[in-house]
């Protein structure tokens, strides 16, 4: 009798706790988020243990090495190729006639920018995460020196004589200019947003610096980036060049006298509905041409066709002679060759109405495309060499050199740089996220608005939610793993869903992926890392201090304050994300953010509203809405704001 | 007829008729600075607007402040404005400061603090940065940092990493938040806190010290150079060892040892009300609502207009505290002075409330007659 | 007599043609019907006897083997993409509809199954992706449309909507269809080639378009980036014309092939071209840019009416579909209704437009639908009636009417923009913001009295 009575009662007890199990439940979500209704999710939706995310911190990462190949440059013999192989942490030296890699030197950080001076005797190397420039021996890869630069050093010049150095840093917004030979302290010159490339003049006197995000970041205005025009004697901002509508250059060449520049840019249609790819609906590869000059002219050249886009061209490289110049294609898979004289002539000789209406003629660029010759996968930056006859090209995801006969336009020969040869999962999908072949003929890839896995600081508008109503921008991609739902309403539980049919219904208009490449295309963005955190540049007592804001129960004034209403509810560590919607006040109920690295990921909120994390609060919560900040003073404030910074 | 004051009336006037016959003249900017000869800039001429607040000479170039935006003047001439229709929501531009290595100018405005750089505006402002406030009295450029005294504390934007911090009366020793000024100098930052002194940013240990009037009286100053005459301070310079402080009731000057205040009853200062101060070498200019002042810690030099009468006067007080006069054709274009600054060639560009005055260090050719440009000086 | 030809298994014909295999139609010679029948004349395009055979490059005059055994007559061949299965029309007596029948090569002893009957003739059936196919319906009188079905499921649903005929459709390699459409609006015999979504939406102008003064029919993608088209009037004396998918409204030119009489021209894996017409002799040839003319089959019996390689031509790329039959409305968008390219819209100086009417082709006719306000910008939103064959006009200020544009239509569901009022084929929009959109999209007023035409 006594075991069948304990079962019973057992079974009594399981009986009751499954039937209050749920208001239990509700009770506790509750609680937990200090909003009454609160959708119902799993236990382990928040009591689970999270994996640290990858990040960018300077150390070797773990799996296979791919190279990654970024910048390069060529010797003045036309003999040796330096290649910064970013994936590897590594410099090498291809010897370009037995076509393969004879050295190579540890850099570490990522590297990504190579210069080389006029006498082949200096190296300069970026190495982005560990914020320096390497200064290496050409001849022995001995390392001379490390220039400590701003933040995310990217693009590096050198001038002829190796007096000077100059350096993009990404993101600090500043072009870093070095007399080597000199003590006096470098000088941060500021740029626009994001300087990503640079170009020196021949006669070292221009130094331009191709910017990659726009700038200002206000929602809805017609978006520009800049080109910033340096002095490179002097060390000052010259000029500052508009490029309206244009965004994501990455790669700019100068003309020999410094009179013109080149810069390949993405034209967004960003304003316009996103109610079909054709035609360029939502943007195009264009060649931006700049007289430098005073009062000259800038003209972006499209470089698609009616039926056919390649998608996000990346670096340029103009032939000696000025004749030619070659943009690299990252999402199409093939390099432009353009007739520079025939832009000059455009440029010159066309009104400035008839200049307005070329830009968005995608039948120009029979005027002055010349051929395009196919690459392997990812083409980026690009060298000559001194005589102008052979052009290499970074195939970035395929982990080789294109060699380019570039008088005759056609590809030659292909080098590896010596990759794993096994594709994992990730690496398919990062093919497959810089593929543009995937869209409506081909006119944009996942990078495009999501470059480096990053943010494109801009605002779209989605035809699917309506036309001119729901306005938003792409979300960070750093980190993202575990941080389900996705999009800004929390709509799709998974990546997949994220990437799947509906996204190529309402965006890529085509095809969607098959299971196996959405698979890689989720294994791949689940990887992408966050960057550096840079504490170094912060106060440790604001941080601190911030800190404590942020995790505050009471006010100014000692009243407490009530659970939703806490930063730390909504946004919990690790992924400072409770990954459930809420109604902050900003017209509509938003799955909360993850905050890792939002430092970089300026402007905010779901349609950019935001241009700085400030004004999150001191614009866009009048109400406490969002936090309760309005007892804060401007230096609680702007401690809380640098401990986002640091996270 | 000039007017003299002071203890050494009768050699003076044995003077005066030497000084009458022999004329006054500008000896070049290394000797006597006289500026008898000066013109006056104005709307007329470009500017946004005759009321000029600030003034910085920067190579080749003159920037002015005024309260309806700032413009550029090369060769004497107005070349560019960049005003509210440019982004300067809050177009009065309180305060100039250059960058001399970049070239970038910065502007404390009463509607944040702007960066010009080669055309560019970039507004910062307390809503969208972490500006303490938006009312920028005071801005200086040390390196990659610039300084911001404003009237909620001072905030240091590190232009390489673009980090702000907020230096305030809750966070570090000063009395109260309101800045009125901020000079750079190689070891220390320095800030006239209105009602706190003045305050040194010590740049090596990375705090804050403080000088106070000891005598903590608002009404009068009790002991005479027992310290910074009044802690309701405007403004600060420090140049060759030596700290300047302007209040609204006088200057004092301090040489690491010893302080000594001077007022204008007691000596060569124009005016006792403050408004900004400028080293140049081992002298300092006093901008004050009562003319422009200069001293070099032994003469004084003040220009003003006439108070009884039109016309203007060169008052040289020397270091026996003998007064002279010498009255000058053109002059100042008000009393109400607001900044100073002297160019490469020595010119000097006071910004007054009824224009921006140019003092020509040598007196141009065939300039003899009236100023035709500013009718009055005013 | 027919021989059976397994496929994979080629005779030996000697040269780069050896292996080729295609499917040719072959109609009876003298019986005058591709010289006189109308494009949509099928009994007379294809009389009794017309069948479709499979034939290997160079192969004797009988040595074929019949796919449309035991049809009445059949033609129109279209080969899928693996190359193992062929579509073609057909009718099974003298007194059946054409309807669409299929083949699986690899049967041996196959016969051609129905694979789509609407209850009205139906020809030039192409295939889609996702196991889908499109051909095009109609009744003797026409008009003829496009229809898309699933081989899958056997839903049928209608796809294009506008006045006159359209036919020919076949795939672009960008998921798009390519057809043909025939104007009624200019009195005489003309088409153009158009694109539209597989679903029917975006239908727009692809080549050939302007000035309509020729018949463009068959229209297929090249390997080379290009479309070839057999241009002349409807069953008369053709040419193979070429434009390039870089500026298909520009770049047309006509191939010199050799052939007096071209009937149909379609890619080769080589990049050369299939041809079926009559050079020195009727049949089948094989041509490339710049070199002779290549027989590789003729049967002096019949005339070969198409000619289809068959060969794997990879998979085929499609759309999804973005019609949603529950709304029974669409909506245009239109950016900029003053901007023209000032040759075929709005010629520079002409009135700006106040306001829109939106016309529909009824029995024979045109309607007034309907108006709507267009704002300052030149901008307008509207919800637009679908599946009707519409046009847009736009009227100034006083009412006088500034542009009419083509017919085209919108499908259920679709949301469709254009750029300005006939704004060029090649230009892209300007990125501003519309004023528009700043409302919902408008409904369309009724037309007063005194608008009405």
């Amino acid at each position: 009798m006594k075991p069948l009575a304990g079962a019973l009662v057992l079974l009594a007890a399981v009986v009751l706790a499954w039937r209050a199990a749920p208001s239990w439940h509700q009770r506790h979500l509750d609680d937990a988020t200090g909003r009454p209704g609160t959708k119902r999710v799993s236990c382990l939706h928040c009591h689970r243990r999270v994996p640290v995310p990858p990040a960018f911190d300077g150390k070797p990462r773990p799996g296979p090495r791919y190279l990654d190949p970024e910048g390069l440059a060529v010797s003045p013999d036309g003999r040796l190729l330096f290649v910064a192989a970013e994936g590897a942490d590594r410099l090498l030296e291809v010897d370009l006639a037995k076509a393969g890699v004879s050295r190579s030197v540890d850099i570490g950080g990522r590297p990504h920018g190579v210069a080389l001076s006029a006498d082949g005797r200096l190296l300069a190397v970026s190495s982005r995460d560990l914020d320096k420039v390497v200064l290496l021996d050409a001849a022995t890869l001995a390392v001379k020196r490390e220039v400590a630069t701003a933040a995310e050093p990217l693009g590096v010049a050198l001038s002829a004589d190796g007096r000077a150095l100059f350096a993009a840093q990404g993101a600090a917004d500043s072009v870093l200019c070095v007399r080597l030979k000199s003590s006096d302290p470098p000088l941060h010159v500021v740029a626009g947003r994001e300087p990503y490339a640079l170009a020196l003049s021949r006669d070292g006197r221009v130094l331009v610096a191709a910017n990659r995000m726009p700038s200002p970041a206000r929602t809805r205005d017609v978006p520009s980036s800049e080109l910033t025009v340096v002095d490179a004697g002097q060390g000052r901002v010259a000029d500052r060049r508009r490029l309206p509508s244009a965004t994501l250059s990455e790669g700019v060449a100068v003309a020999a006298d410094g009179s013109f520049a080149l810069v390949p840019v993405l034209r967004v249609r960003n304003l316009i509905p996103t109610v079909d790819v054709a035609r360029g609906g939502l943007m195009n590869s264009a060649l931006a041409f700049v007289d430098l000059r005073p009062g000259g002219r800038t003209v972006q050249f499209p470089l698609d066709e009616v039926n056919a886009f390649f998608a996000d061209p990346a670096g340029v490289a103009l032939a000696p002679d000025g004749k030619t110049a070659f943009v690299a294609h990252g999402g199409a898979d093939v390099v432009t060759a353009v007739d520079v004289a025939a832009l000059r002539h455009l440029a010159a000789s066309l009104k400035p109405a008839e200049l307005d209406a070329l830009q968005d003629d995608l039948g120009a660029g029979e005027r002055y495309v010349l051929a395009r010759i196919p690459t392997r996968s990812n083409p980026r930056a690009m060298a000559l060499s001194p005589d102008g006859r052979r052009l290499y090209v970074s195939e970035r995801l395929a982990d080789s050199i294109a060699v380019i006969d570039a008088p005759g336009l056609r590809l030659l020969d292909r080098i590896s740089l010596g990759g794993p040869e096994t594709l994992t999962a990730e690496r398919r999908g990062a093919r497959r996220f810089h593929d543009g072949t995937a869209t409506f003929q081909g006119q944009f890839s996942c990078r495009s608005c999501h470059p480096e896995g990053h943010v494109d600081a801009l605002t779209w508008d989605f035809e699917i939610d309506g036309l001119g109503k729901e306005i938003f921008d792409p979300i960070s991609l750093r980190g993202i793993r575990d941080t389900a739902p996705f999009k800004w309403t929390g709509k799709n539980p998974t990546l997949a869903r994220q990437c799947g049919p509906r996204f190529s219904r309402v965006l890529m208009r085509a095809d969607p992926f098959p299971p196996d490449q959405l698979a890689d295309l989720v294994a791949y963005i689940e990887s992408i890392p966050l960057l550096p955190r840079r504490l170094h540049e912060l106060s440790a007592e604001a941080v601190e201090r911030g800190r404590e804001i942020f995790f505050r129960k009471r006010t100014n004034l000692g009243r407490e304050i009530p659970k939703k209403d806490r930063c730390s509810t909504c946004h919990p560590p690790p992924l400072y994300t409770n990954r459930m919607s809420a109604d902050v006040g900003t017209d509509g109920s938003f799955d909360a953010p993850h905050l890792s690295g939002i430092r970089y990921s300026a402007p905010y909120l779901h349609d950019d509203r935001a241009a700085s994390i400030e004004e999150i609060w001191t614009l866009h919560n009048s109400s406490d809405t969002h936090g309760v900040s309005n007892d804060m003073n401007k230096t609680q404030l702007n401690d809380l704001v640098i401990f986002l910074r640091s996270l | 007829m000039a007017v003299f004051v002071g203890p050494r009336r009768t050699t003076l006037l044995l003077a005066w008729p030497f000084l009458m016959a022999g004329g006054v003249r500008a000896e070049g900017p290394a000797q006597d600075p006289f500026f008898t000869s000066w013109e006056t800039i104005g709307a007329a001429q470009g500017l946004p607007s005759n009321k000029v607040l600030s003034v910085l000479a920067d190579g080749p170039r003159v920037w002015a402040g005024t309260d309806q935006g700032v413009a550029l003047l090369e060769g004497g001439k107005v070349r560019r404005v960049w005003g509210a229709a440019e982004g300067l929501t809050a177009p009065v531009a309180i305060s100039l400061a250059a960058d001399p290595r970049t070239g970038d100018l910065w502007i404390g405005t009463m509607g944040g603090l702007a960066r010009l750089s080669a055309g560019r505006l970039d507004l910062f402002t307390q809503l969208d940065s972490g500006l303490a406030n938006d009312v920028v009295y005071g801005v200086a450029v040390d390196g990659t940092d610039v300084w911001s005294a404003t009237t909620g504390g001072i905030s240091r934007y590190d232009t390489r990493t673009g980090s702000w911090d907020i230096f305030d009366n809750t966070n570090s020793i000063m009395h109260e938040p309101w800045c009125y000024a901020a000079a750079a100098d190689s070891g220390a930052i320095y800030f006239a806190v209105w009602g706190g002194g003045l305050l040194v940013r010590e740049k090596s240990a990375g705090r804050f010290r403080q000088h106070r009037d000891p005598d903590g009286e608002f009404e009068l100053d009790m002991f005479r150079d027992d310290g910074l005459i009044h802690d309701i301070t405007t403004s600060v310079a420090f140049s060759d060892g030596v700290l300047w402080g302007g209040t609204y009731f006088g200057l004092s000057r301090f040489d690491g040892r010893r302080w000594m205040s001077y007022t204008k009853d007691d000596s060569g200062l124009v005016g006792n009300f403050i408004n900004f101060l400028r080293t140049k070498g081992d002298a300092v200019w006093i901008a004050t609502d009562e003319g422009i002042g200069r001293f070099d810690s032994k003469v004084w030099h003040a220009w003003r207009t006439k108070k009884d009468g039109p016309g203007h006067e060169v008052v040289v007080t020397d270091a026996q505290g003998v007064k002279r006069s010498v009255l000058t054709e053109t002059g100042l274009a008000c009393n109400e002075v607001y900044s100073v600054d002297l160019d490469g060639r020595g010119d000097a560009w006071v910004a007054t409330a009824a224009g921006l005055s140019h003092g020509f260090a040598r007196a141009p050719a065939g300039k003899k007659g009236p100023d035709k440009r500013m009718k009055g000086g005013r | 007599m027919s021989l059976l030809a397994v496929a994979g298994c080629a005779p030996s014909a000697g040269g780069r043609a050896a292996g080729l295999m295609f499917v040719v139609t072959q109609v009876p010679a003298g019986s005058g019907g591709l010289r006189k029948a109308s494009r949509l004349d099928l009994d007379g395009r294809y009389p009794l006897g017309s069948r479709v055979a499979l034939v290997f490059a160079g192969a004797r005059p009988g040595d074929v083997r019949v796919l449309s055994a035991g049809l009445a007559s059949a033609g129109a061949p279209a080969v899928s993409p693996d190359g193992r299965r062929v579509l073609f029309a057909g009718r099974e007596s003298a007194e059946s509809r054409w309807a669409i029948f299929e083949v699986n090569l690899r049967a041996v002893w196959g016969r051609p199954r129905k694979a789509a009957d609407l209850g009205m003739d139906c020809a030039d059936p192409a295939y889609l992706a996702g196991e889908g196919i499109v051909f095009s319906c109609g009744h003797k009188r026409g008009p003829w449309s496009l229809y898309s079905a699933s081989l899958k499921t056997g839903g049928v649903e209608r796809i294009t909507f506008g006045p006159g005929d359209a036919f020919d459709p076949a795939p672009l390699r960008d998921g798009r269809l390519l057809f043909s459409w025939a104007d009624l609006a200019s009195g005489r015999p003309a088409a153009a080639l158009f694109v539209v979504n597989q679903d029917g939406t975006w239908v727009e102008a692809f080549a050939a378009a302007h000035p309509r003064d020729s018949f463009a029919r068959r229209g297929r993608r090249t390997r080379d980036s290009g479309v070839v088209f057999v241009s002349g009037d409807a069953g008369s004396h053709g040419r193979i014309e070429r434009v390039e998918m870089r500026r298909p409204m520009v770049r047309r030119r006509a191939l010199a092939t050799g052939l007096s009489d071209a009937r149909s021209a379609e890619p080769l894996p080589d990049g050369a071209l299939l041809l079926a017409g009559r050079s020195t002799q009727d049949g089948v040839f094989r041509w490339r840019e710049g070199g002779r003319l290549e027989p590789l089959f003729a049967d002096p019996r019949f005339t070969a009416a198409e000619a289809v390689p068959v060969a794997a031509s990879g998979p085929l790329k499609g759309r999804p579909s973005t019609v949603d039959m529950a709304r029974g409305s669409g909506t245009l968008l239109c950016y900029d209704s003053n901007q023209s390219d000032g040759v075929v819209g709005p010629h520079r100086g002409s009135p700006k437009a106040a306001r829109v009417e939106f016309l529909a082709w009824k029995d024979g006719v045109e309607a007034p639908l309907g108006w709507s306000a267009v704002e300052s910008d030149g901008s307008f939103l509207v919800e637009a009636p679908a599946d009707l064959p519409i046009r847009v006009r736009t009227r100034d200020f006083r009412s006088r009417a500034v542009s009419t544009c083509g017919w085209f239509w919108v499908r259920s569901g679709e949301v469709r923009s254009c750029i300005g009022c006939h704004e060029g084929h090649e230009r892209m929009a300007t990125n501003r913001l519309i004023k528009a959109l700043r409302h919902d999209a408008r409904r369309l007023s009724p037309m007063e009295r005194r608008d009405r035409p």
